[in-house]
């Protein structure tokens, strides 16, 4: 790993973050964590079928139980209209979301919520959710992605046109969007190219597999003011979402960020929140709703499975002239997979003139999928890195050489448009390229796979506080929760421009009310955005001391520069005056004009574009088909590490995440399209003993546009496993499998047909 | 004069194909007015659901940023993240 | 239906509590002794969030039942510190930033000492068995497991 260069002090130290002791001694306030008085716990009725109108509810036996303080169904929540309204970044059709937090008319899937009861104990809450009696008339369904595109395909949504297209189709499908994005002439890239590879891939299901489930306590007043507390990646989210839903005023709803036990992504929606408030409304009392593994697994988060078909040419030498992708995600039951960055993505690593991406958005009975760290790049990435791997190694060229030659640089116009300014690919090739594990020997039935990632970045509004409080330590503010160590970043990066010491900076993650609009925590924006809002603020905070140190000493406060945590006189021209530290500024600010704070409310622009490069040995057993890594090594350009300690860990595991994506993950449905496999039993995350280390290697190119070169660090490693464990699967046993996961029947199938 | 570059995907919907179109504006607003006079619908799709990068820096919202003859315009999707 | 009356040691100090039958520990701990540090992540036995020492042997104590602990001696992560001195695997867990979301650490922690204390010098493969119980989804194991050993070199060389 890099040594951080000596200018800074605090910024690429390994210290202790602020929440720490709270979280290994189990204070820390998680989601489930909340008890209120008078409390009662709510529970959701879910659809057990994949598709079915919804002919009538009865509630009457579940109202009648003794303990039941409420029952909701999709009755009691306002309709919202079709359009779709920027939230965020993200476009959000409420109706939508609407229907997946609570089913009007159908339910599109197993595990949809249709109705949702409050009880005095969670015991009784099961059984008045027993007693609702749904009648449904169940319809067929779809699963499968390419099944769903189908002519014949049961249609979810019979007013739903694919977009995209002119002129507008005329019949309904499970085709939702399509989109395009063409550089030069593709086909004239395949006439230039020696040799062409063209190949089908397919990708199943996965889960984010979050430990914490979701979980909320929401307390509606009589005076319709809402308090909610719960885990997820942007309490401001949380309250948009709600206030949308349910017509309730913003300012009406306070959010308070629970600690977070993991989200990557899938905690960018709202779930439960709406319904706990709905519950509380009805019940006139506070209610806490949590989810079971099981519901987690059928009703939350999840991102698409997918089929795609990678074309690509290459002269004799490597040079890759010309690359297609075509597309196909599913949505799960609403429109909204994440094809579009899945089609920008799928070749943004490489330099090409004649490269054409097309996509298709496809709705099927499954939950709807939301965000999974770089959501769609790991899809299309594993088609596009290994096909590169096969013309590498049908040419006769080196994995990393190949991507050299051909990688982007700063100035290349990737697929989608926008050129690159200042990235890092090229470093991480050479990184990979120098460590002792590329260059180790192999044994037998060992292969060795390589691949590299991209992910865009983002920026977003977030805002932040800095107060000097009397005795000069520091109380920080801001508003993105904390999912991974981000409140260390914050403190470090304001201890570095304040120049004061770390300890002396407290950091806290505030509720809806004390701070403004902060976009999701996600797309690895926090450390770059929020961290960008810190120093901002920070900044501002420092041009007060030097005011207040320019009235006592009564000269301009051009007179005075800010150093090491001192108001300091500009030069000998202002006057000989001793050093003010910001303690001691602190400690007159009443007589200088009061409290001295700095803040920051902010878009940030110019997040930097993040490139990683994986190296994964493996060795199949050839009786049992079992794969087992042997060893990993993650490369990747964080701009700018603020913690080293953190970035590697969101290397890690990402990396890991991409590694039971590539070998055990997947959903799966049985004929009725039900999951047979909602518990960490029969979905298998990797565990320990599954893995070796995960050697992880920072290179720093600095983002040009963050005050510490930031670039953003959490979506990347997710992206390389899926080719670099498939390709070193391919070099171990010399089948190209196409599909993951690499379960051991899927290899134990390929190797015999080889034979 | 700016240059505006549209997707493939999104000038078959909007433009009849042509990526490369070119409006008169001096910032971002003016360009979505201009787009949108030109070709209907296109201004409000860009301004309600897409992004546009400007010399390789994407702004999710943009609306004041100035444009000139030399800025590289491109429109595309909007990005989230998990 | 009844509940019953159960008495207990948690954490070094004699506890009671009311439950019914079917409650488990993990359950108990949380609504009734207020001790949310233990955590569920699947109520199945499949995460080792909610993992406790009863009786000096590891458990998820959502496959306890709150009744079982009748008697016998449990402990909880909010047991491990001594006052303000944390352990030092708890320690360790910060100086190496072991932990990220840190919902997965209770049980991490507690499951991690339990083998330590057996076993002041485990192998990487032993403390990788050892801990496959424990799902930790953030952070791949890698800084979990150099914790874990770290913990144990400075323990022997102590
Ligand atoms: S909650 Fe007990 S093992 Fe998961
Ligand atoms: S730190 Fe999040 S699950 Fe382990």
């Amino acid at each position: 790993m890099n040594e951080q260069p000596k200018q800074f002090k605090w910024v690429g130290t390994r210290a202790i973050r602020p929440d720490g002791v709270d979280k290994v001694t189990g204070r820390a306030m998680y989601g489930a964590d909340l008890s209120l008085p008078g409390m009662v716990e709510g529970k959701v009725v879910r659809s057990p079928h994949a598709h079915a109108r919804i002919i009538s509810i009865d509630t009457s036996k579940a109202e009648a139980l003794n303990g039941v303080t409420a029952v909701i169904t999709a009755a009691d929540m306002p309709v919202a209209d079709s359009k779709p309204v920027a939230s965020g970044e993200a476009m959000i059709n409420f109706k939508d979301l609407a229907n997946n937090v609570l089913a009007r008319e159908k339910a599109l899937y197993e595990g949809q919520a249709v109705a949702a009861v409050a009880a005095k104990t969670a015991d009784i809450a099961e059984q008045a959710a027993a007693l609702i009696v749904v009648n449904y008339e169940v319809l067929p369904h779809v699963i499968d992605v390419m099944e769903a595109i189908k002519e014949d395909a049961p249609v979810l949504h019979d007013d739903m046109f694919t977009g995209g297209v002119k002129p507008k189709p005329e019949k309904a499908s499970n085709v939702a969007n399509r989109v395009e994005f063409a550089l030069g002439d593709a086909d004239a890239g395949f006439a230039a190219a020696d040799l062409v590879i063209e190949r089908q891939f397919t990708t199943e299901p996965v889960h984010q597999g979050y430990i914490e489930p979701h979980a909320v306590v929401a307390d509606m007043n009589p005076d319709g003011k809402v308090d909610v507390f719960c885990s997820s990646q942007g309490h401001f989210m949380v309250r948009a979402f709600c206030s949308q839903l349910l017509h309730i005023e913003m300012s009406k709803i306070k959010v308070t960020a629970a600690e977070i036990g993991g989200g990557f992504g899938g905690k960018t929606t709202v779930y439960l929140e709406p319904l706990a408030i709905m519950l509380s409304r009805k019940s006139g009392r506070p209610v806490r709703m949590t989810m079971s593994r099981e519901e987690v697994f059928r009703g939350s988060g999840a991102t698409s499975g997918a089929a795609m078909t990678i074309k690509m040419g290459a002269t004799k030498d490597g040079k890759i002239t010309g690359a297609y992708a075509e597309l196909y995600l599913q949505a799960g039951a609403f429109p909204g997979s994440p094809v579009g960055p899945a089609a920008m993505t799928a070749f943004a690593p490489y330099d090409l003139a004649n490269v054409k991406v097309v996509g298709f958005d496809v709705v099927s009975n499954r939950q709807k999928v939301v965000a999974y760290r770089a959501p769609g790049a790991p899809i299309s990435e594993y088609g596009v890195e290994s096909v590169v791997d096969e013309l590498a190694s049908e040419l006769g060229i080196d994995p990393i050489e190949i991507r050299s030659m051909n990688g982007a640089k700063e100035g290349t116009q990737a697929a989608y448009g926008v050129k690159f300014g200042t990235i890092g690919f090229q470093e991480t090739l050479d990184a990979a390229k120098a460590t002792e594990h590329f260059k180790t020997p192999l044994g037998p039935n060992q292969g060795r796979g390589v691949a590299s990632g991209f992910w865009f970045n983002i920026g977003g509004e977030s805002c932040a506080g800095i107060r000097i409080n009397e005795d000069g330590s520091i109380s920080l503010t801001e508003g993105s929760p904390d999912i991974g160590g981000s409140r260390a970043s914050m403190a470090l990066m304001a201890a570095e421009t304040l120049g004061v010491d770390y300890n002396k900076i407290k950091p806290s993650v505030v509720d809806t009310d004390a701070t403004g609009y902060h976009f999701v925590t996600g797309g690895s924006r926090v450390t770059f955005a929020t961290g960008m809002a810190v120093v901002e603020a920070s900044k501002a905070a420092i041009d007060e001391l030097r005011a207040r140190a320019a009235q006592i000493w009564d000269v301009d406060v051009e007179g005075v520069v800010w150093e090491d945590g001192h108001a300091k006189p500009a030069s000998t021209n202002v006057g000989d005056f001793e050093p003010m530290s910001l303690a001691e500024l602190a400690k007159v600010a009443n007589k200088t004009g009061g409290p001295i704070s700095g803040h920051a409310d902010i878009n940030a622009k110019g997040a930097g574009p993040a490139f990683g490069t994986h190296i994964c040995d493996v060795e199949v057993d050839p009786d049992t088909g079992h794969v087992t890594v042997l060893r990993y090594t993650a490369v990747q350009d964080a701009g700018r590490a603020i913690h080293p300690g953190y970035v590697e860990g969101q290397i890690q595991g990402g990396a890991v995440q991409g590694i039971g994506w590539a070998l055990n993950e997947e959903y799966i449905y049985d004929e009725n399209g039900c999951l047979e496999n909602a518990g960490f039993l029969d979905y298998r995350v990797p565990v320990a003993s599954d893995l070796p280390m995960i050697d992880a290697i920072i290179v720093e190119v600095p983002n040009p546009t963050h005050p510490f070169g930031v670039r953003g660090v959490g979506e990347v490693p997710i992206i390389p496993p899926l080719a670099a464990v498939s390709n070193a699967v391919a070099a171990a046993t010399g089948v190209r499998f196409n599909r993951l996961p690499l379960s051991p029947p899927t290899i134990l199938a390929g190797i015999a047909a080889k034979k | 004069m700016v240059k505006v570059t549209l997707s493939s995907g999104t000038a078959q919907q909007f433009t009849n194909g042509v990526t490369e179109v070119n409006v008169e504006a001096k910032n971002v607003r003016q360009m979505f007015k201009a787009l949108e006079a030109n070709f209907p619908g296109l201004g409000e799709e860009i301004q309600t659901s897409m992004s546009v990068a400007i010399d390789g820096v994407i702004l999710p919202d943009p609306f004041l940023e100035e444009v000139t003859e030399a800025s590289e315009i491109f429109v595309l999707p909007k990005i989230g993240g998990g | 239906m009844a509940k019953h009356h159960i008495t207990t040691t948690i954490n070094g100090e004699e506890a009671e509590y009311l439950c019914e039958p079917q409650e488990t520990l993990l359950d108990v701990l949380r609504d009734q002794v207020g001790l949310t540090g233990t955590k569920e992540g699947c109520s199945s036995g499949d995460c080792g969030a909610c993992s406790v020492m009863l009786d000096g042997r590891l458990v998820c104590s959502c496959l306890v039942l709150g009744v079982e602990a009748g008697g016998k001696s449990v402990e909880t992560i909010e047991g491990m510190a001594d006052g303000e001195d944390l352990h030092p695997l708890q320690q360790k867990f910060l100086e190496e930033a072991a932990l990220q979301c840190g919902f997965c650490t209770p049980g991490v922690l507690i499951a991690a000492k339990a083998l330590l204390d057996t076993n002041n010098n485990p192998t990487e493969t032993e403390v990788r068995y050892w801990l496959a119980g424990n799902l930790c989804r953030c952070t791949g194991y890698d800084k979990i497991i150099r914790a874990v050993m770290d913990t144990a070199a400075d323990m022997r060389g102590a």
